[in-house]
Formats: C-alpha cells, sequence, structure tokens
C-alpha cells in the first residue's frame, strides 16, 4: 500500500538521521569563559556615547536646520510610486557587530488558500450530493515578504531574459491507465478506507479531485453497487506529477511550467475552482526559491481525508 | 533540544553558573545543527560560539523561558545561512568527511555503516541550506512546521512546502518508494 510506504519511509530517514546524528564527530566544546569574554568584548568596544553626547546633539541639531527642511521640501513633492514594503519583515533585529539583539516574535503571517468545507449530509439512500466549496484567502498580507522587485512576476521576467521557452517541466515519473483509449484524459482511483476514496482525474494541464464519503459497505454483498456521496470536489491546474497518502492526507504534487506570452498576459499564476467558478493562487502566496532554473510553478495539494478540506502551496523553482 | 528551564531563569537573571550549564548541555545539539546546515566543522563551531555570546546578551530578555531552545535555534539558524552565502562566495563546499564518524571498531557491520551514514551525508550535501535546516529541524527535533517557521523566518505553509519537497528529494537519493504510485 502506497500510504504504508510513505509512512515507513518517514520512520527510515528519521531513523537514519538519528543513526548519523549519534555517530558525527563532536570536538571538544570550548571552554565556557570564551563565550563570557568575548560578550564583554563586544561591550567594550561600543563607543561611550554618555561622554560626547552634549556635543553630538548640539552637531546633530545643526544639521537638521540645515539640511532637513529642504529634504522635507523635496519629499512632499515626490509621489511614491513603490509598494509599501510587506509587514512582514521580522521585527527582532539580529546582529553581527555589536549591537543588541532584541528578542520579539515575527510578525510575519502565511497567505493558504482554504476552502470552508460543510459538514457532509450523510443519509443512505439518497442521490449523490454536490457541494459547492468556496475557497476564500486567509490574511492579505504577504506571506515572505516580498517588495515589487522579489515578485513571482518580476522573478520569471528575469528568468525569460536568459530563458526564451516555457518553463521546463520535470521528467514524470508517475504511470497511470488511459481509459477508453483517450490518453488525455487518466483517472487514478483510490480506496482510501472502508468509507473514503478519492478520484483524481488528469485532464491534460488540469487535475480534478472528488472524494467520496462510501456507504453501507460492511452489509453489502460483494457485487453491491455502493452509494457514494461526494465530500469534496474541486478542480487545480498544474500537470500531475504524483500523489500519495500520508497520515490523514492525500497529498498531490503538480507542476505548471511558466510560457512568456503567459506571463506577457497576466496569466502566469495557476488556477483553481469547483465547477465553473474560478479562482487564482495569489502571487503572495507563492514562495520563491533562492535560485529559479526550471521556471515553473510547483504545487502541493493537501487534502484532508475526513473533512474533505483542502490547502495549496505553491512555490516558483 | 532539552532545556531546563530553571536554568534558564537562573540566567536571565545574570547567573553565569546557570548559564555555562546551559551552554554545556545544548552545544552538541546545536553544533550538528550547524555542521548539517554548513557541511564544515570549523564554520559550525564558530557559529554555535557566536550563538551563545548573543544568547548571553540577550538572555535577560527572554520573555519565555521555555522558549530558549527554539530562540537559539533561531540565531543560529541566521548565523547559518549567513555563513552559506560567505561560503558559497568563498567556493567552499560540503564537507562530508567532517559528519561521518567511523563506526565504533567492534561494529559487525561497519562497512554498511559507513556507507549508509555516506549515503545520507552526500544526500543532505545536495539539499539547499534551507532544506537542511528544515528537515533536520523536524526530524531529529521534533519542532513543528509552525515552529520551524518561526526559526527560521519563513511562514508555516512555506515550511510544509519544503518539508515534502525535501522529503521527495531524500526519497529520490536515497533509494525511497516512487511518490508517483497511486
Amino acid at each position: 500500500m502506497a500510504e504504508h510506504d510513505e509512512i515507513n519511509f518517514e520512520q527510515e530517514l528519521r531513523e537514519k538521521f538519528q543513526k548519523l546524528d549519534g555517530e558525527i564527530k563532536i570536538p571538544e566544546i570550548p571552554d565556557v569563559k570564551d563565550i563570557f569574554e568575548k560578550a564583554e568584548e563586544k561591550k567594550t568596544n561600543a563607543v561611550p556615547f554618555k561622554k560626547y553626547s552634549r556635543y553630538v546633539a548640539a552637531a546633530a541639531a545643526v544639521v537638521l536646520i540645515c539640511v532637513g527642511i529642504p529634504v522635507v521640501k523635496a519629499f512632499s513633492e515626490v509621489s511614491l510610486d513603490r509598494a509599501p514594503e510587506s509587514a512582514n519583515l521580522l521585527s527582532d533585529v539580529f546582529d553581527i557587530d555589536g549591537k543588541t539583539f532584541d528578542y520579539a516574535k515575527s510578525e510575519e503571517t502565511e497567505v493558504v488558500i482554504e476552502n470552508e468545507q460543510e459538514e457532509p449530509e450523510a443519509k443512505p439512500g439518497n442521490e449523490s450530493e454536490h457541494k459547492d466549496n468556496s475557497s476564500t484567502e486567509s490574511s492579505s498580507v504577504a506571506g515572505n515578504g516580498i517588495l515589487d522587485e522579489d515578485s513571482v512576476k518580476w522573478v520569471l521576467a528575469n528568468y525569460f531574459t536568459t530563458n526564451k521557452e516555457k518553463g521546463k517541466k520535470p521528467e514524470s515519473s508517475s504511470t497511470h491507465r488511459p481509459i477508453d483509449g483517450k490518453d488525455d484524459i487518466r483517472t487514478i482511483k483510490k480506496e482510501i478506507d472502508e468509507n473514503r476514496s478519492i478520484l483524481v482525474t488528469l485532464e491534460n494541464e488540469k487535475i480534478s479531485v472528488k472524494l467520496f464519503d462510501v456507504f453501507g459497505k460492511d452489509e453489502a454483498a460483494e457485487d453491491t453497487v455502493l452509494e457514494e456521496v461526494i465530500v469534496s470536489e474541486f478542480w487545480v491546474e498544474g500537470i500531475f506529477e504524483g500523489s500519495y497518502l500520508s497520515g490523514g492526507y492525500y497529498i498531490i504534487n503538480l507542476v505548471k511550467p511558466v510560457a512568456p506570452e503567459e506571463l506577457e498576459e497576466e496569466n502566469y499564476l495557476p488556477k483553481f475552482g469547483t465547477g465553473e467558478e474560478e479562482n487564482t493562487i495569489p502571487e503572495e502566496s507563492v514562495f520563491i526559491s533562492e535560485e529559479v532554473t526550471e521556471g515553473i510553478i510547483s504545487l502541493i495539494v493537501e487534502i484532508n481525508v475526513a473533512t474533505g478540506e483542502y490547502k495549496i502551496y505553491a512555490s516558483l523553482v | 533540544m532539552k532545556v531546563n528551564k530553571e536554568l534558564v531563569v537562573k540566567a536571565s537573571r545574570g547567573d553565569r553558573d546557570a548559564f555555562s550549564d546551559l551552554y554545556y548541555s545544548c552545544y552538541n545539539d546545536l553544533y550538528k545543527f550547524a555542521l548539517y546546515t554548513l557541511g564544515d566543522a570549523e564554520e559550525a563551531a564558530d557559529a554555535v560560539s557566536d550563538t551563545f555570546v548573543e544568547l548571553w546578551r540577550g538572555i535577560g530578555k527572554l520573555r519565555e523561558p521555555s522558549s530558549f531552545g527554539s530562540w537559539a535555534f533561531k540565531i543560529l539558524s541566521v548565523r547559518c545561512k549567513i555563513e552559506v552565502k560567505n561560503m558559497i562566495k568563498r567556493r567552499e563546499t560540503y564537507n562530508l568527511d567532517d559528519l561521518i564518524e567511523t563506526p565504533f571498531e567492534g561494529s559487525e557491520n561497519i562497512e554498511e555503516d559507513i556507507s549508509e551514514n555516506a549515503s545520507l551525508a552526500s544526500a543532505l550535501s545536495k539539499l539547499e541550506a534551507d532544506e537542511r535546516m528544515i528537515v533536520i529541524l523536524s526530524v531529529l527535533h521534533g519542532y513543528t512546521n509552525k515552529e520551524i517557521g518561526e526559526m527560521i523566518g519563513k511562514p508555516q505553509g512555506t515550511v510544509a512546502s519544503k518539508l515534502h519537497r525535501t522529503y521527495a528529494k531524500l526519497r529520490e537519493m536515497l533509494g525511497g518508494e516512487n511518490n508517483g504510485r497511486a
């Protein structure tokens, strides 16, 4: 079973790390006195401000009067087109060369696209119900503190100055059975447990997902067609790369290679939705890798198999 | 990383002995984290030393003693990120030898042990620094994605995304199960 293999791999990895960790060469721990001495050195390197404060204050006042007024006047005439910096800059200041480290919690918030899921009304014997899943965005504050020049659009524009073609889709290692001889539409049907099954339909550069609640399995005879109620139904733009069950979540990996013309048309961000309703993944929720080498947006769709809620994580690589 | 809260409280009041005890009890975990991230024993030792200097200087302002561990990793991860950039400029590479200890001579499967550690160390060397930090904090230290995000300055969702990708990379490099299987 794929889900057991996934859990087994994580456990194996943990064991391997613990083994390596237990065998790491640890040098002799330096004497703690060195730490106290270094801390003292940094303190004494600071300029004794108090001694010169009166003179410094006076000089500063003169500078302000001579320079400040014309500067303020000039600024008031300039219109600032730049987008304000994100409020997500860390509020603590980390220092290397002698200033005070001020510990405070980061004010970053994240943008995670979540759907609002109603309780499924399970009535044995009813026909399948279709649930409308409306997705809402959480806070609009950027998750990784991006400025204009670090936006997905800017990074992609940079990428396309040296790479004229569409982003490179990685070699797909997934194997799927085409149905009815149609190569461009494929399905993956997976029984998650006795009450849940999932159907993923792959259509060119889009996947559709349906999570079912299955009834009556215990009492049913082998040849009985079981009632299925749709718990969650949605689609996401992207090329299917793989999927697996991990704990209580079904994970789907997708990629969306971006073409230069899509950037020009402002149509570079992946879309998702239910039925005809379409949403676009917010730009500020896309994580940008340190080095973009492929020009693709990698997506991870995480589906809670118990509730049907899903989250989409996107990163530009 | 296990931290004695009482020691933290005492150290925050200027007790050097208490801070010394914290230092010796936390050093190994912080050193290994820096070593995994930087792949260089000397750089790792320097990063940890600088971290403890900052911890001593700032511990008086620590509001919650139970967060000493995550605070320490936070400072260290920033140090490590800066050092990674410096190492790239100096064209220094991840040094696998610093990671792998020769197993005890009495080990029955000494060759297998060396090979397994070498494979993992090699896989680590191919990850980005962020990915190394996240996987170590998650797998070895058991921190949640939210806690890791606060330490390394990234949103929780980003950490989750990176952790998934890192697992996939490691699975591929270490010969784990293909994640394309349905």
